[in-house]
């Protein structure tokens, strides 16, 4: 039963990492780099939203049926 | 009617061209995508055109898409029954979204959405399949495939420009093509309509002043299914002035079975301050499928594929847009007993992908 569900737990774990490092927060004055457009986090098509025609050769990426919300800083 | 879409989005985008045009008092922008799959028997398309409408505090963006499906449907060798064809389908969507500011730092977030047609090559092949053997027997009926869906949500900018969390709810109703079992009693249709509910929670953080990461946390709930669990973690790491690290890693399971893992790198290089390249690659493999919307019999078997992508992007004042072209290799495990006659749908293939986007600002 673990074996199954490593994979995923795993994920959470790096995820959960993430967003405790995130909780320090960063000014608004020092994130020219991260505002750049490289490297945001869009469903902008031209900002590299993911196909959707991939999820019909690998099924796993999709968490199943109706899609969820695929970025949060979205506009 | 993808070159319709596409005349009507460039008349839009000119038509608009003149300085503080605004519609219904909103601001408008222009999006328009178009995606390409193709291996040599296999030719998918999709294209979208959306118009945003920002008041301010409310925005709006309406979708239409039109997607293709071809395929060169061939039975398997021991199939005495299955003819060659080459099947041709469409469907068309569309979408409305909104998105209100409650607060200074909360969002609501809505959207309702359909589709009239096969979504899915898979679909399409096991129907053609399934039609070569059962039509006009009493209990078949032709497919006619679509879905409806809407959703709802907040996010929360819960550490100004560096901290976001948003959590979403979202049901669909869908109304697949069936699969079909003949026994003594008859033909036996499989479940027509399913249900899908889905919960999605995820955090967007500036970790530091050159890392900006995202995790999402997914979890589903289709009729007739265990729940399927996802999680996925995405990084952008800035080296320095012209170069970026993309990476993301994610993994899916559903109970009993299936798993899936994927992931990888991709590196950009900052040419302007207008123009970027960028290169990846990706890695993904499952279990195979449980079950599907249609029989268990004609579930996937386990599936590996790699995936490499070059493209460049432009990131103008007004216009701005992505190309990018490459090559996935996706290889199955072996069909078994239940499944050989799928051998032709779950072969190895080299595909072709394409992918084209872009943004006008009127």
């Amino acid at each position: 039963m673990m074996r199954i569900r490593l994979p995923v737990s795993f994920c959470v774990l790096i995820a959960t990492v993430l967003i405790l490092g995130g909780c320090a927060g960063v000014p608004a004055a020092q994130q020219r780099l991260v505002s750049r457009p490289g490297m945001l986090f869009s469903d902008a098509p031209h900002l590299g939203a993911r196909g959707a025609l991939a999820a019909q050769i690998e099924p796993g990426r999709a968490a199943g049926g109706a899609q969820a919300a695929g970025c949060t800083a979205c506009r | 009617m993808k070159r319709i879409l596409t005349l009507a989005f460039l008349a839009a985008a000119a038509a608009a061209g003149e300085p503080e045009r605004r519609i219904f008092g909103a601001t408008p922008t222009a999006e328009f995508g178009t995606e390409l799959l193709r291996s040599s028997d296999i030719t998918l398309t999709q294209a979208a055109d959306t118009l945003r409408l920002d008041w301010g505090e409310t925005e709006a963006a309406l979708t239409i898409g039109f997607n293709t499906l071809a395929i060169d449907y061939a039975p398997t060798a021991f199939d005495l029954f299955g003819q060659e064809r080459g099947r041709r389908e469409s469907a068309v969507s569309a979408q409305v979204a909104l998105r209100h500011r409650a607060g200074p730092w909360l969002e609501l977030l809505a959207g309702l959405g359909a589709q009239d047609g096969f979504d899915s090559y898979r679909a399409l092949w096991l129907d053609e399949y399934f039609s070569q053997r059962f039509a006009g027997r009493p209990g078949y009926r032709r497919a006619k495939p679509r879905n409806a869906a809407f959703s709802a949500g907040a996010r929360w900018e819960y550490r100004p420009s560096s901290g976001f969390v948003q959590l979403g709810y979202s049901r669909a109703q869908t109304e697949v093509a069936p699969g079909y079992e003949i026994d003594f009693d008859g033909l036996r249709r499989g479940a027509e309509t399913l249900v899908t509910d889905s919960v999605n929670l995820a955090f967007e953080n500036v970790v530091t002043p050159r890392l900006r990461t995202r995790a999402d946390l997914r979890f589903a709930s289709t009729s007739e299914r265990d729940p399927r669990w996802g999680a996925e973690v995405s990084c952008r790491y800035a080296l320095g002035e012209r170069w970026i690290v993309r990476a993301e890693a994610g993994a899916s399971d559903e109970r009993p079975t299936f798993r899936a893992q994927y992931g990888g790198p991709e590196l950009e290089f900052v040419v302007t301050e207008t123009l970027a390249f960028f290169a990846g690659g990706q890695l993904y493999r499952d279990t195979g499928e449980i079950e599907n919307a249609l029989l268990f019999t004609s579930a996937a078997p386990a599936a590996r594929s790699q995936r490499a992508e070059i493209g460049v992007r432009r990131d103008g004042e007004t216009l701005s847009w992505r190309v990018a072209v490459g090559t996935v290799r996706s290889d199955f495990a072996p069909t078994n007993r239940d499944t050989d006659f799928f051998q032709n749908l779950y072969r190895d293939r080299h595909w072709l992908t394409l992918r084209a986007g872009g943004s006008w600002k009127f």
